[in-house]
């Protein structure tokens, strides 16, 4: 390892992108990512819908149902508009004749509609609504955005307290190492995500304490990887020599140990990864995570739930399941084949 | 090997002192007036102050503190807020049915995982291989409440075949879909320990040696690789084993299993603070010890390991 030249940013992607489209499940995992992450950034112009709008008469459809409905401009603020399920609609002079889901023949006035053009929308709820009517994919593709958010910065803050940690106790050893070690050695301890659930009763429910439990539970792996491989550069020639050349220790850890750990960092952090949507997750599922009306996936599976012997609502429970599965799927991949990639001796 | 003994207790000692430190502080920084969730918001403040009093919530911080150290020694941790009840003594009842759920679960996912990672190196990156380290990966991938969800969903109302939910004690078939949920990790991970553990083995040279020998390639599998990768399957199996006795906190929640992971939640839950810093103790003194049992159980069988 110590032989081989320091990794830097570009020759690691384009080395892993070869890699990983070398085989079918990879590549199509590297698919997968590419999809979650333009979900993530592109939400509002994915979703079908907006995700928190209500149609309660359209509660709990299975997949692929469609609907006809007239959008209803409303006077109240927060609502731009209402839908009304209609059966049937056409326009005489001024006037929408309608025929509503109870069989009653009803009007409203053209110009109240938000759309004069098309009169009657038609709606398709691809993976189904949910329990209060709400389109299932959008907010599959709301959930995205949530997990991705609270997965990328969670890992940042386990990655910045692990690599300080672990690059202060691999690089001067000694009693220091010995105090983090025990610190690390306790944390190790907890259960991760007793600790996630535990921190997130501390630090209250809402999007940026769930990062920080998260974030927060998460960095012990991180450490215990950095300062191995920082014990054992430690005793490389090339940084015995910086150290001899009398070079500063922040400049030696920056810019001469970092990147020759950078492959093994790299593995544990895509694993922390998946596990922090998973605990993101999980902790939503417990509703300790982010809160309602915010989208999320473990939220959608615990409501999912309820409607369990319910017949057509299965995809309340298996849809967002799965979109979890998924992830964390790409990601555990995408961080076996970083460590395949860029280390050809542990192979398999 | 007795020097080697007495340090290895010192430093589990020392690492649970730090749990205990760890615990006590998390626990007395979460929100919320213990004498609310006792006696409800309207109660006067005289009986609020008197039940401060009598639990010791008045008591200094590092004399609060000292107890919840010699907790750990006396195995007090006092009386559960909700409950009404002792908290080691409700820990204690719900013990066997976590128990019960770790041990069956961790014997399938063991039996399980090694034959699967055998199967796996018969024919290294052959079709079978890769099938079956890709669905073990899918396995670690999909969280225990997702899976678990899935399971009840395909048995409580598609084959109706097995309880969905509830404890043993109503009839064996309860334990099937938590047994099974709970496995699923673990069986993933010791199937690919069991795999790149053969994998090297069977590189090395008393592997070529025996091959030459004329041995059939399952005598050398099973004689010669299997018993040198018992190390790492026992680690994993060991770690897993203490991360489930501790508490299974998502599967005995949805499936409403009476263990220590049901009781942890609904302490959390109700903010029940002595039942929360107990759980949460004794969770982590469980993962402590186990390790340390291990580790020594290690370096007494395999001479490798130096006494160091």
């Amino acid at each position: 390892m110590s032989q081989s030249p320091a990794y830097t940013p570009r020759n690691v992607v384009a080395h892993l992108l070869k890699y990983m489209l070398g085989s079918p499940l990879s590549a199509l995992c590297l698919f997968a990512l590419f999809v979650l992450v333009l979900c993530a950034v592109a939400a509002p112009l994915l979703a079908p819908f907006d995700p928190d709008k209500q149609v309660l008469e359209f509660a709990a459809k299975p997949a692929g149902f469609e609907a006809s409905v007239l959008e209803v401009r409303t006077q109240s603020l927060a609502d731009e508009f209402r839908v009304v399920p209609v059966v049937d609609a056409v326009v005489r002079a001024d006037t929408v004749h309608y025929t509503a889901l109870s069989g009653r023949h009803l009007t409203l006035p053209v110009h109240n509609l938000v759309d004069k053009n098309t009169v009657v929308n038609k709606y398709v709820f691809w993976l189904g609504s949910d329990q209060k009517g709400r389109d299932v994919l959008s907010r599959i593709v709301y959930g995205a955005r949530v997990s991705l958010l609270v997965g990328f910065v969670a890992q940042g803050v386990s990655l910045c307290a692990g690599l300080l940690l672990g690059a202060i106790a691999g690089y001067y050893r000694g009693r220091t190492d010995s105090v983090i070690m025990w610190l690390i050695n306790v944390m190790w301890s907890f259960p991760s995500i007793l600790l996630a659930i535990v921190f997130s009763v501390v630090f209250g429910i809402g999007l940026w304490q769930t990062i920080l439990a998260i974030g927060l539970s998460g960095w012990v792996d991180i450490a215990r990887i950095v300062r191995g491989q920082f014990f054992s550069l430690r005793e490389a020639e090339y940084i015995q020599s910086a150290t001899i050349l009398g070079f500063s220790s922040l400049r030696i850890i920056a810019k001469h140990m970092l990147p020759n750990a950078l492959g093994p960092i790299l593995v544990v952090a895509s694993a922390g990864f998946a596990n922090a949507i998973i605990a993101e997750a999980g902790l939503s599922f417990l509703g300790l995570g982010v809160q309602p009306p915010t989208s999320s996936f473990g939220q959608m599976i615990f409501d999912g739930r309820g409607y369990m012997t319910s017949p057509d609502a299965w995809g309340l429970i298996v849809f967002p399941g799965v979109v979890i599965a998924i992830a964390v799927f790409a990601f555990n991949l995408l961080g076996d084949s970083i460590r395949d990639a860029l280390d050809p001796a542990s192979k398999g | 090997m007795l020097s080697f003994l007495l340090r290895k207790i010192a430093h589990s000692i020392l690492i649970l002192l730090g749990v205990a430190s760890v615990t006590f502080v998390i626990t007395n920084i979460l929100p919320g007036d213990p004498t609310d969730i006792m006696l409800g918001q309207h109660a006067t403040e005289a009986s609020r102050e008197a039940l401060r009093e009598q639990m010791g919530l008045n008591n200094p911080l590092w004399e609060r503190y000292l107890n919840s150290l010699t907790s750990l020694v006396t195995l007090d941790f006092g009386r559960s807020y909700t409950m009404n009840q002792d908290v080691f003594s409700s820990i204690m009842q719900r013990l066997p049915a976590t128990g019960l759920l770790a041990g069956v679960s961790m014997t399938f996912a063991t039996v399980f995982g090694v034959l699967l990672g055998v199967l796996a190196v018969r024919k290294p990156f052959g079709w079978l291989d890769r099938w079956l380290m890709s669905s073990a990966l899918a396995g670690i991938s999909v969280p225990s409440f997702v899976s678990g969800s899935f399971l009840q969903l395909l048995f409580g109302s598609v084959f109706l075949l097995l309880p969905v939910s509830g404890y043993v004690d109503q009839g064996f078939a309860y334990l099937i879909l938590p047994a099974l949920t709970l496995g699923i990790r673990p069986l993933s991970i010791i199937s690919r320990v069991t795999r790149s553990g053969l994998l090297d083995i069977l590189q090395q040279d008393f592997i070529r040696t025996a091959r030459s020998k004329g041995l059939s390639s399952r005598q050398i599998l099973f004689r010669h690789a299997l018993p040198n990768v018992w190390a790492p399957v026992i680690t994993t199996v060991s770690s897993w084993f203490a991360a489930v006795l501790s508490g299974t906190f998502f599967i005995e929640y949805i499936f409403n299993w009476p263990g220590i992971g049901l009781l942890t939640i609904n302490a959390i839950q109700q903010l029940d603070f002595p039942m929360i810093q107990g759980t949460v103790l004794f969770t982590a003194s469980v993962f402590v010890v186990v390790n340390v049992v291990v580790d020594i159980a290690y370096s007494a069988t395999d001479p490798r390991v130096e006494l160091a």
